[in-house]
């Protein structure tokens, strides 16, 4: 093939699992900083990697080998890194995500419902927080509150809507 | 065990993505997932929400205004009170006093170093830059509002919605997530990092930053300079970075999105939540998004359908066309019209434009020198051409020609773009009208002369208005059909650049038909010089440059 239609080629597979590489990633790693940058890191190493795809078959499983082992990097990395989980920890969150992708797919439909179903108030907040993507006290200095209360407001409407979104993901299941 | 504290559990998910747990905060959340099973399920949860909310297109969460985002209603401060009195204590991960948090300011965010949008040009057409630019467009904060990201630096005919007072060429651009609506005419944005957007009315936006801007209706144009890669235009349903290019977008009110790149190649991403395709598009593809259904497909690239370039000074709004017809010059036009005809000509002693180009000035009239032309600012000159004292100056730079011979040193009709001249006949004008030989007047455009006289055109003024390389000229010329059929009427013909002759065509006469000449140009070559002089005699030499064109890309 062509470099020109391999690079396409990668482009369009990468753009298109963009998304569940960062997922993955990000739930591996809470820190928004340290996560894009493992993100960056895969992505790259996907390029370099590239050859050894092999088309046809399923790049998303292939790609996501790739961002664990950068992962398990990052945890394995002598310098300090802003999050330490034990590795029971580690294991255990990596195998629950290994599990029923499809439910996770299905229960994220449910979130723009779950999200009308907040008062206007709380939408307020996340609308700024996350389409701004500032951090929790940059957004108390916009809106003039203290930082801690706001944490715990955040809190709270990030349970209603992890609620929301399991307890609709149950009821499906259900019907 | 399985119980957990889950507004605990998030509350400390969430300073961990924000970058302020605390060591303690860190071995409490690891321990809260240690061995706990619904722990880890609400923890996944919790990303899951939190990624899908920070992935742009992923979820909808209703844009509110300036106005409402500030003005929270008092119940959310009673909650808020009451959050604050149960609220943790904050670890702080730097010394930084809770009294200058309440303080509100408008602050600018430190800057993400790490991923840093210009250092990676030098990667331009490598996959990493892609990678780069993707994740930077995505993930990287915007920049806050508030803050000078672009100048109005031209309009024409612009009509702002909203406005008391239209906005003046000069005068910037907040960035904000207000919109902007401009019911008609042309405006150009020049934005901090040298992007330049052109907006066709009427048109909906908004100035995100420094390298995003929001399409919500309407036709912009983009040129986008190296420094500036990673230039973003979100609409409804599409997002376009910018690879170093050049393209046009159109965005319709069902939210409909079509990209038609011309230079380069942008990323096109698009699609559902959990099905999003991103692709390049080079030039000459365009790609057209559905916004009801997410579909993409292709489209015909139209490379006429966006303005590019526009200038208030000159009147110019420039669509791309390849060519610049000299006729529709020569009588006031912006070049951009093919079958010009008007009667409004150039006085060839004075330079002055005179509204009946096309009568004839009986017994001739005296040339005086080279006169400019400043009523056309592509027009550099004209003047009678008469060698008989050595030496004719065809240019404002000094340029001269020895090649037209001695002439009688008259012209006897302003320079014109008209088949249909006045000719005196005893005292009165009867009409005349000009042609050549396999060239009908309704679908040509034409300079008309009659000898001697020359026009000198600035390649540079034109250059200067339109970015675009002028690569050669081409014209038909000849001696218009007369039905006197005298043998004594034939012109000599000439097309010059700098001064210097590129073609010299004599005694042409009627019986010659139609000649063509095509003179490539170079981007050093500044006058291109077209003139006619007697031959023989001067008697009826009507000398006609029929569809004399400037071919640019």
């Amino acid at each position: 093939m062509q470099k020109d239609d391999r690079h396409a080629e990668y482009i369009e597979l990468l753009m298109s699992n963009m998304n569940a590489i960062y997922r993955y990633v990000v739930t591996m790693v809470p820190h928004a900083e340290d996560s894009e940058d493992i993100l960056q890191e895969t992505s790259k190493l996907i390029w370099v990697k590239f050859e050894d795809f092999q088309q046809g078959t399923d790049f998303k499983n292939w790609a996501l080998t790739i961002a664990r082992y950068k992962v398990l990097s990052y945890y394995r990395s002598k310098q300090q890194n802003k999050v330490k989980f034990s590795s029971q920890t580690i294991d255990a969150i990596s195998d629950f995500l290994e599990e029923r992708e499809e439910d996770k797919d299905e229960g994220i439909k449910f979130l723009q419902e779950c999200l009308s179903r907040l008062t206007v108030n709380d939408r307020k907040l996340i609308q700024q927080k996350y389409n701004q993507k500032i951090t929790t006290k940059q957004l108390a200095i916009q809106i003039g509150r203290p930082v801690s209360g706001l944490y715990s407001t955040l809190a709270r409407i990030q349970r209603l809507l992890v609620d929301c979104v399991q307890r609709s993901l149950t009821q499906r299941s259900f019907d | 065990m399985d119980n957990f504290n889950k507004n605990e559990l998030s509350r400390l998910i969430i300073e961990s993505l924000d970058g302020d747990i605390s060591p303690e905060g860190l071995a409490r959340m690891d321990q809260l997932l240690c061995g706990n099973r619904k722990a880890v399920e609400y923890y996944v949860w919790h990303l899951r929400i939190y990624s899908t909310f920070v992935t742009p297109g992923e979820i909808f969460v209703e844009n509110f205004n300036a106005e409402q985002k500030d003005m929270f209603d008092i119940e959310l401060w009673k909650e808020l009170a009451e959050e604050e009195k149960t609220a943790l204590p904050i670890q702080e991960s730097r010394e930084e006093s809770e009294r200058e948090l309440i303080q509100k300011v408008v602050y600018r965010p430190r800057e993400k170093d790490r991923l840093n949008k210009y250092s990676i040009f030098s990667f331009v057409v490598s996959a990493a830059a892609v990678i780069l630019l993707f994740l930077y467009v995505k993930f990287v904060p915007p920049k806050q509002y508030g803050f000078h990201v672009a100048t109005l630096s031209d309009s024409i005919g612009a009509k702002w919605a909203d406005m008391n007072d239209q906005m003046k060429i000069g005068e910037g651009f907040i960035s904000s997530d207000k919109s902007l609506l401009l019911r008609q005419g042309y405006v150009e944005l020049l934005f901090d990092n040298q992007t330049k957007i052109t907006l066709e009315g009427p048109a909906e936006f908004q100035v995100l930053s420094e390298d995003q801007i929001k399409l919500l209706y309407g036709r912009l144009y983009a040129i986008v300079p190296q420094r500036a890669i990673g230039f973003t235009v979100n609409t409804l349903s599409a997002q376009i970075i910018d690879l170093g290019t050049e393209f046009g977008i159109e965005a319709n009110s069902r939210g409909d999105t079509a990209l038609h790149v011309t230079k380069g190649k942008t990323v096109l991403i698009a699609g559902e939540e959990t099905n999003k395709v991103g692709m390049e598009v080079k030039k000459g593809i365009a790609k057209k998004v559905v916004a009801n259904d997410q579909t993409i497909s292709d489209i015909s690239c139209d490379e006429h359908l966006f303005v590019r370039e526009i200038d208030s000074a000159s009147d110019i709004i420039w669509r791309g066309e390849k060519q610049l017809h000299l006729a529709d010059v020569v009588s006031g036009g912006t070049g951009f019209k093919s079958h010009t005809k008007r009667t409004v000509g150039i006085d060839v002693g004075s330079g002055k434009m005179v509204n009946n180009a096309n009568q004839e000035i009986p017994g001739g009239s005296q040339g005086a020198g080279y006169a400019s032309v400043p009523e056309l600012p592509f027009v550099d000159g004209v003047f009678v051409p008469d060698c008989g004292n050595g030496s004719t100056k065809v240019s404002s730079e000094g340029h001269t020609c020895s090649e037209f011979g001695d002439t009688n040193g008259k012209y006897y009709i302003p320079i014109g773009s008209s088949f249909d001249v006045y000719v005196d006949y005893k005292k009165s004008f009867i009409k005349s009208e000009l042609s050549l030989k396999d060239f009908s007047a309704e679908e040509s455009s034409v300079i008309s002369l009659h000898a001697n006289a020359g026009i000198t055109f600035d390649l540079n003024a034109i250059r200067s208005r339109i970015p675009a390389r002028i690569v050669r000229f081409h014209t038909a010329y000849g001696i218009s059909w007369n039905d006197e059929a005298r043998t004594s009427i034939a012109s000599d013909f000439y097309v010059l650049v700098d001064g210097q002759p590129r073609m010299v065509s004599r005694d042409v006469s009627e019986a010659d038909g139609s000649k063509t000449v095509s003179i490539p140009l170079q981007d050093g070559d500044r006058f291109l010089t077209l003139a006619c002089t007697e031959g023989q005699s001067n008697d009826g030499d009507w000398s006609l440059f029929v569809n004399p064109i400037l071919e640019i890309e």
